[in-house]
């Protein structure tokens, strides 16, 4: 099984000054890793700890200070290259116009964003997928090879006193799925000012969520895209698992069969993900007391927009991603829309979906003036990403709610 | 498109320059009416875009939106090379440069680390190098309809392929032969063969 990696969960270990190799260069990726942890987090999980917090500081203070301390030493290398002295000030280094133009400075630059987003990168596409989706690591240029054991069960038939090796037999088939992540890229440019700060206010959580936050609404969209389409394969969720509208009896019968089939006891071992229009339908619907039985809701429905527990099963909101290039225009989102996925939380078996990203890196970013041919800076970033759905622990999903 | 044998690219002569190098994304198939189907593609095949792909992962996005990738494309076998009018000719070659890849009982795998003569995948996004005039190209035997010889030195194309004849076609693209010979790709344990030619407008 993939470890699950979790904002909540990060190892301190990785805002650690790493002892090899060069100490700046290492104490400014754990900076920044720290502030881009805590710009992130606390908007991925409400209960993200947050190291600062617990330490006293500042957010903005630390976010700016990593961002001058990066500058500076971007300006430094760039700059010690051709026997130049370091830069003493940030407004030196915004005013030296042979930065702008210098392969090193990007270089520099481009080796500390990608070391500070990879690890943060993992643990946001693993928080994405919840329970839904697992995520492997795959070794650039491989394949992860998944093998999925079967669900079923044996069949035990009626027999006799002496007959019992006359019954038919019993196999478990087990099935392979593969992983192999696929190349995803973005082209964007910056210019000087925004680069180093001028009018960008210097937070660093902001400046690395940007680049970050494009590849996370295409994850979304592949992650959920994937997982609605195979929706209406039987063989990812069989009929009596899917249901088109949800009212309470459909909602007692997707958990009663689902609780059967994944041979769980307790109704707190399944989850249920939807949108918040989804979730703020789930109220006692179709039974011969809807009235009552909703009266008492209200406060909390109010008060957190849904009922956190329906029928024992616990609700999960699933923030939607954003389409670029659709914020002036239509709005358009991409998530579970108006599905409610349940299933369980953790347990034996893969999580219906499947995805891999490439190790080591899984975002690599590239930093450049040549390309855009006005001193402009180009940024390219390029990920590996693939996504499949399994479903070897089925999943109930009740759709068109909300 | 089927699998063809003996099929290998190679970029000859290059400035390495990056905006006279073209390289984009791309699948390859066929269409019927608006409706693409993928195909497997082999290297060195000659194609052209025909449409820009479509973004995948936006498919359910809520309103909907039509997206389509800005340079990613879906592309068709070159049924000649009359489409090209300059020296950027619109023509391009598959030059895949990830990694084999093969399906086992319905599981794509990436195996190993061959880079020579790559066939893409049906359905996978692979690499496709934009033809250019006056530069040369190693195209493998299995990418020639016939061997070019000095006589039929004037490779037209014809469905993906090159077909040597003696004279040029009648506009276009062509890649002319220069009759150096038959040369080795240099891959270990290979008899893999091939022709340089020049990229020329009729």
């Amino acid at each position: 099984m993939p470890n699950k990696m979790r904002m909540n969960s990060i190892s301190d270990e990785m805002f650690r000054v790493n002892a090899d190799g060069d100490r700046d260069f290492n104490k400014i990726v754990a900076s920044g890793r720290l502030a881009f942890a805590e710009y992130i987090g606390p908007k991925l999980n409400k209960s993200y700890p947050s190291r600062l917090a617990a330490r006293n500081l500042n957010y903005a203070d630390v976010a700016k200070k990593h961002m001058v301390d990066k500058i500076m030493f971007c300006a430094s290398r760039a700059r010690a290259v051709v026997g130049r002295p370091a830069p003493s000030s940030l407004e030196e280094v915004q005013n030296d116009q042979t930065l702008m133009k210098d392969e090193i400075f990007f270089k520099t630059m481009a080796a500390i964003d990608t070391q500070v987003i990879s690890p943060i990168a993992y643990r946001v596409i693993s928080d994405l997928g919840g329970e839904m989706m697992d995520v492997h690591n795959v070794a650039y240029g491989g394949t992860k090879e998944l093998i999925i054991p079967s669900g079923e069960a044996f069949l035990w038939e009626d027999s006799s006193p002496a007959g019992g090796h006359a019954a038919p037999q019993n196999y478990l088939y087990s099935n392979t799925v593969t992983l192999t992540p696929k190349a995803y890229a973005c082209n964007a440019k910056m210019s000087w000012p925004q680069m180093v700060g001028i009018d960008n206010g210097l937070d660093a959580g902001m400046y690395y969520s940007a680049l970050l936050r494009g590849f996370w609404s295409k994850i979304t969209g592949l992650f959920t895209g994937s997982m609605i389409s195979a929706f209406s394969n039987s063989a990812n969720v069989p009929s009596y698992l899917l249901y088109n509208a949800y009212n309470s009896s459909n909602w007692a019968n997707a958990t009663k069969k689902l609780m059967a089939l994944l041979n769980i006891n307790s109704r707190s071992q399944l989850a249920a993900f939807g949108e918040y229009n989804a979730l703020q339908a789930v109220l006692p619907s179709g039974t011969a007391s809807d009235a009552a039985l909703t009266y008492g809701l209200g406060m909390e429905w109010m008060k957190n927009g849904f009922i956190g527990v329906c029928g024992g099963v616990r609700l999960f909101e699933s923030i939607p991603a954003m389409v670029p290039g659709t914020a002036e225009t239509t709005g358009s989102l991409v998530g579970l829309g108006d599905n409610i996925v349940i299933t369980a939380t953790g347990g034996a078996g893969y999580a219906p979906m499947q995805a891999a990203m490439v190790d080591g890196q899984p975002m690599t970013l590239e930093y450049g003036f040549h390309e855009t041919g006005d001193y402009s800076i180009m940024i390219n970033g390029t990920a590996w990403f693939d996504v499949k759905p399994v479903f070897a622990r089925k999943c109930a999903v009740i759709q068109n709610v909300g | 498109m089927a699998t063809i044998a003996n099929t290998a690219f190679e970029l000859y002569t290059t400035t390495h320059a990056a905006d006279t190098e073209v390289v984009v994304p791309g699948y390859f198939g066929s269409y019927s009416g608006d409706t693409f189907t993928g195909d497997v593609c082999p290297s060195g095949f000659l194609v052209v875009p025909q449409a820009k792909a479509p973004l995948t992962g936006y498919e359910h996005a809520e309103p909907p939106v039509t997206l389509t990738n800005g340079n990613c494309w879906n592309f068709v076998a070159a049924a000649n090379g009359t489409s090209a009018t300059s020296n950027n000719t619109g023509i391009f070659a598959q030059d895949y440069q990830g990694v084999p890849q093969a399906t086992i009982q319905g599981n794509l795998y990436n195996i190993g680390a061959k880079t020579l003569g790559l066939e893409l995948p049906k359905d996978e996004r692979g690499d496709f190098r934009e033809i250019q005039v006056g530069k040369q190209y190693k195209f493998a035997s299995g990418n020639f309809t016939a061997a070019p010889t000095a006589a039929n030195k004037y490779c037209a194309i014809a469905n993906g392929r090159l077909t040597p004849a003696s004279s040029k076609p009648a506009s276009g693209l062509y890649f002319e032969y220069f009759g150096d010979g038959e040369r080795r790709f240099n891959q270990p344990g290979s008899t893999l063969t091939g022709y340089v030619v020049m990229a020329k407008l009729a």
